[in-house]
């Protein structure tokens, strides 16, 4: 095996109090996602969202689980030697950092909390994490209800050295495929700044109505429905134009997986040809080819997307590790890039482990 | 190859309107029709917003091959004879090379958005009565599938009893329940009933219950890429029964229990079994209720997926096994493939096992559905 590291494009960060209790303006402190006592369960609670369950799994945790999800690092990912020390254990050289407890809160319908929250956010990550670029790379939140407001962010963003923004992966009433957001997509072009869209952030609460994590399989399908919802943007982007009206334009599905991707841009070239009459806006290449050149995914173990290679090029993948999520990688990332590699020549491997977001996100390589 | 019977596991007729004088009189105008604004002509259903009979973009002459022309007139699903004149259906399936067929409605399809259990119910029973004269007496050429609502679950099982008595070999089932999705225990009672029966259901595309709305809602006027979109988005709504049956655990209480995903695709099943198999095993501190088997092992031993132009999936078929794939023309729709079904046929199983292809065209479709072949 040679000395290749790893670089994680989909890692967390767990906000702490400085953020939540200082940082965030005082009238919407109570407003954040908080945990309560309901019946003797512990709820998490999500502006916008079901209360969710979070107390039943404790039981049934074993050893191993005990690296994973910041239960023994109090300070959540944010001691910075710590982490770095992880990491090594992974053999993780970089990291593209997305926030924890935020991850949903963009169900809330009121842009202005969201936005505040966002642009403090966005001041703790980057004074927590900016001296070290080699290392981190910190994903802004950008709310993009409203889109002007967005647009602003963008650029106060670009001043502060963010290469990257994390907006909502679904908008229910405002989809990514709306004319409302081509000064959006200028401004992010123009900042260079990748438009990534993560897992479980979108404002549709993908939990099964009325059901309970605790029973019907409610856990199950939520995870795999929300992993699902990466399909969504992907063919709004690609079939509404906004690739080919800017060429500059990077976006990413963010822990999604990507074995899906070769189907969607398969069945989108195909569909484009047979329902031509139908179509608008005519587009000057296939939906597949604005995704080459434009789109990326990151899968964490997904030995699907390797077998497709042909349909989505080897420029697209990236690897993440989800550090420290139990459905992540951590702390076994090298035994699951060697499984899912083993046949592959080691050109692909580099690629996806390492050169493709080394590229994406400007790490300099070593 | 020409020795190779071909089932299409997904073809489509379109109910004449004459039948919805038969429906009773409260109902009748409600029932699916055209409809005239602003001087364009549009597809009125209950529940949904109205759908555009018009392409912005001229047709081809391949397009009118599966076009219903009279005249002026140009119909956009309507046809021929809605695919109801037998003769006529039976020889573009001859050109088509295909010898049987699976038979789905069109309009009647949308009677599942309806929020009136009533009128729900009126239809689907007029539905699967009309449909039963037409194509019942061809049990080796074709299988219909019954309408069954599932607003109102006790109607479902009334209905799906005596569709079975009337012989039908499928059910179809709204795709999404949105009010109620199909992980929870309200529906046990149906799916016991459908597992006695011994008839499969159906999940097709575009057939969602009350409150599911399309992906876009932008006016048909913008047109964002909706047509494409919907499509490609439409059959993704399929992930949600399979999900949901697997994860609840009624596959694993319900073995004798069979469902189909029809015209969902398969290309993105791999990935799908795939992640419900590792969240099983990475996040096992959240699973209730506790499977026995992998995820995965349930929809292959219960599930099926029916595709038309969909090579990616055969190219990862090492990850779901060809016992759950089945082909389908889509016939006579736009985005199906008639009438190039053998060239896609050829294209796409260039590299595959004849085993492999018989199974998938033909074999998995005549087991499940019973069709006697020569």
């Amino acid at each position: 095996m040679s000395d290749l590291k790893f670089i994680s494009a989909d890692s967390h960060v767990q906000e702490n109090d400085a953020l939540f209790k200082e940082r965030v303006p005082a009238e919407y402190r109570h407003r954040l996602p908080h945990m309560v006592t309901i019946d003797g369960g512990e709820y998490e609670i999500v502006e916008g969202r079901k209360p969710r369950r979070f107390d039943l799994a404790e039981a049934n945790i074993n050893e191993d689980d005990l690296n994973r999800n910041f239960r023994q690092d109090p300070s959540g990912g944010t001691d910075i030697p710590r982490r770095l020390a992880d990491q090594e254990r992974d053999n993780i050289s970089a990291e593209v950092l997305y926030c924890n407890s935020l991850l949903t809160y963009l169900g809330s319908p009121d842009s202005k909390f969201q936005m505040a929250v966002a642009k403090a956010y966005n001041d703790w990550i980057m004074d927590l994490f900016g001296s070290h670029p080699d290392r981190f790379v910190p994903t802004a939140i950008l709310p993009t209800l409203d889109v002007a407001a967005a647009v602003e962010e963008v650029s106060r963003l670009s001043g502060m050295g963010f290469r990257a923004v994390s907006a909502p992966i679904g908008i229910k009433d405002q989809p990514y495929s709306y004319p409302v957001y081509e000064p959006l997509w200028s401004a992010l072009e123009d900042a260079g700044m990748v438009f990534s869209l993560h897992f479980n952030t979108g404002t549709e609460d993908k939990l099964p109505k009325d059901v309970g994590e605790e029973s019907y399989g409610g856990f199950l399908s939520y995870m795999i429905i929300s992993m699902a919802e990466g399909i969504e943007p992907t063919a709004l982007l690609l079939s509404s134009g906004v690739p080919m009206r800017h060429p500059d334009l990077q976006f990413i599905i963010v822990e999604c997986g990507g074995g899906w991707l070769a189907w969607t841009l398969y069945a989108l070239d195909e569909q484009y040809e047979r329902k031509h009459m139908w179509i608008n806006p005519k587009l000057d290449m296939k939906p597949s080819e604005y995704f080459k050149r434009q789109g990326h995914v990151t899968f964490g173990d997904d030995p699907v997307a390797l077998t497709t290679l042909g349909y989505i090029g080897d420029d697209a993948l990236l690897w993440g590790s989800d550090y420290p999520h139990d459905e992540g990688t951590f702390p076994h990332s090298g035994e699951v890039i060697d499984r899912i590699f083993k046949g592959y020549p080691e050109e692909i491997k580099r690629k996806v482990v390492y050169e493709n977001a080394a590229r994406l996100y400007r790490f300099h390589m070593s | 190859m020409p020795d190779l019977a071909i089932i299409s596991a997904d073809s489509h007729c379109n109910e004449p309107a004459e039948i919805y004088q038969r429906l009773p009189e409260e109902y009748r105008a409600r029932a699916p029709h055209e409809g005239l604004i602003d001087g364009k002509r549009y597809l009125i259903y209950e529940g949904q917003r109205p759908s555009p009979m018009e392409a912005p973009h001229p047709l081809t002459e391949d397009d009118m091959r599966r076009y219903w022309r009279d005249g002026e007139e140009l119909g956009r699903v309507q046809h021929r004879a809605g695919g109801t004149h037998i003769p006529t259906r039976l020889a573009d399936q001859e050109v088509d090379g295909v010898t049987a067929e699976v038979v789905y409605p069109q309009a009647i399809f949308k009677l599942f958005s309806s929020p009136d259990p009533g009128y729900q119910l009126a239809l689907a029973r007029l539905y699967n009565d009309w449909h039963h004269e037409i194509f019942g007496g061809y049990p080796d050429k074709f299988v219909v599938s019954a309408q069954i609502p599932m607003i109102d679950i006790n109607d479902g099982i009334a209905e799906a009893r005596r569709a079975a008595k009337l012989g039908y070999r499928s059910f179809s089932l709204p795709v999404i329940m949105p009010m109620l999705p199909y992980n929870m225990p309200d529906y046990e009672p149906f799916w016991t009933a459908v597992e006695d029966l011994g008839v499969p259901v159906a999940f097709h595309v575009f057939t969602g219950g009350p409150g599911a709305e399309p992906a876009t809602q932008e006016p048909y006027e913008i047109r964002n890429g909706v047509d494409q979109l919907g499509q490609v988005l439409g059959m993704t709504a399929a992930m949600y029964p399979m999900v949901q049956l697997i994860a609840s655990g009624a596959c694993q209480r319900h073995p004798g229990l069979k469902f189909v995903l029809a015209e969902a695709g398969i290309g993105w099943l791999p990935w799908l079994l795939v992640q419900m198999d590792d969240n099983h095993h990475r996040r096992h501190m959240w699973e209730v209720p506790q499977l026995e088997l992998l995820p995965s092992e349930y929809f292959k031993r219960q599930g099926y997926s029916t595709f038309a132009d969909d090579i990616v999936g055969i190219m990862t078929r090492e990850f779901t096994g060809v016992d759950s794939l089945m082909w389908g023309s889509d016939y006579p729709h736009d985005e199906g493939t008639f009438p190039h079904s053998q060239e896609v046929i050829e294209r796409t199983f260039k590299d595959v096992s004849e085993e492999d292809k018989r199974k998938i065209v033909c074999g998995n479709a005549a087991r499940l559905y019973g069709f006697r072949l020569n």
